[in-house]
């Protein structure tokens, strides 16, 4: 048994010697508040986000998959994203809706191509893909209206391409 | 024998009226879909509005307090020239009324059938602002 009683102490002593009594304390501390800081990541919250599109592609591009029905500059090229307005600008609460397919997933999704407005044309990254654009007659579905009525501003500035829903399949 | 005759009879028109009369059951998925593409643009993702486009949170139901209110809904253009038909707008406003129109709606609200709606739309409303202010306040002088 004696080289049981040596081997323990000696592994104490060394233990003694290379780590403080608070070490322990320490170790416990981070792990604690590691542990609860993971529901504040964006992965973990991003589960409570209502609609959940997994996406591919390069925002700043005419092909990305939201803009199927985009008429004008894309804002994720004029100082804010897909989905936010170029500080300065005001969103447009009024805007013009289509339903885009998302390649990832093979779903249709309800798309609010919310303007930002209140600065002059923002000029770069003009898109026209105008799926499912109607004349302006039926003025709901027409992309060739000034959103910007909607806003304080009519001066159009660029537009957004927000996710709103999950399209009803017939 | 005249007895069974007649109850058959009025057992048989009460099943004829509920098929004529009875709202559908709504598709919740369909509704919301139908107001996001074709309402949303102006009326906003929870109906209050914006510029020049009325406000339906919490209010939307009163227009119900009047018949010509009831009408009123069914009407106005956004109803009256939608694309949808009349059994699916049927559906979307007595989906909407209390989605976004919460406790405004009377009690007795009774739902809009595709019958109702079909007819209501085929007198559509020319001006709808100045007729939307009269309605307003004919329902507000119902208030105790």
């Amino acid at each position: 048994m004696n080289f049981i009683d040596r081997f323990f102490e000696k592994k104490a002593r060394n233990v003694a010697q290379t780590n403080g009594r608070r070490g322990f304390m320490k170790g416990v501390g981070a792990a604690l508040v590691g542990v609860s800081s993971i529901p504040l990541l964006p992965v973990a919250r991003a589960v409570d986000a209502p609609v959940l599109a997994q996406e591919v592609g390069d925002p700043s591009s005419c092909d990305y998959w939201r803009y199927c029905a985009v008429d004008g500059f894309l804002c994720d090229c004029c100082g804010g994203s897909y989905n936010t307005c170029p500080p300065g600008t005001e969103m447009s609460p009024i805007t013009w809706i289509g339903t885009c397919r998302n390649p990832v997933d093979g779903r249709n999704y309800v798309i609010s191509y919310n303007d930002c407005c209140g600065k002059t044309q923002c000029g770069t990254c003009l898109c026209q893909r105008d799926e499912g654009d109607r004349p302006l007659y039926r003025s709901d579905k027409s992309n060739d209206v000034n959103w910007c009525l909607g806003a304080t501003s009519s001066v159009y500035h660029c537009s957004t391409a927000i996710v709103v829903g999950v399209a009803f399949e017939k | 024998m005249r007895f069974i005759v007649t109850r058959l009879v009025v057992l048989l028109l009460g099943m004829a009226t509920t098929l004529v009369y009875a709202a559908e059951p709504i598709n919740e998925r369909r509704a919301l879909f139908n107001y996001q593409i074709l309402c949303q643009g102006c009326h906003v993702g929870d109906g209050r509005g914006g510029k020049g486009v009325p406000n339906m949170k919490g209010l939307v139901g009163q227009f119900l307090k009047i018949s010509k209110g009831r009408e009123y809904l069914v009407r106005v253009p956004g109803s009256a020239n939608s694309a949808l038909n009349s059994r699916e707008l049927a559906e979307l406003l007595n989906w909407m009324i209390p989605f976004f129109g919460k406790d405004s709606a009377p009690k007795e609200f009774k739902p809009y059938t595709e019958q109702e709606v079909q007819i209501l739309r085929e007198n559509p409303l020319m001006e709808v602002v100045e007729y939307r202010a009269k309605l307003m306040k004919e329902i507000l002088l119902l208030e105790p």
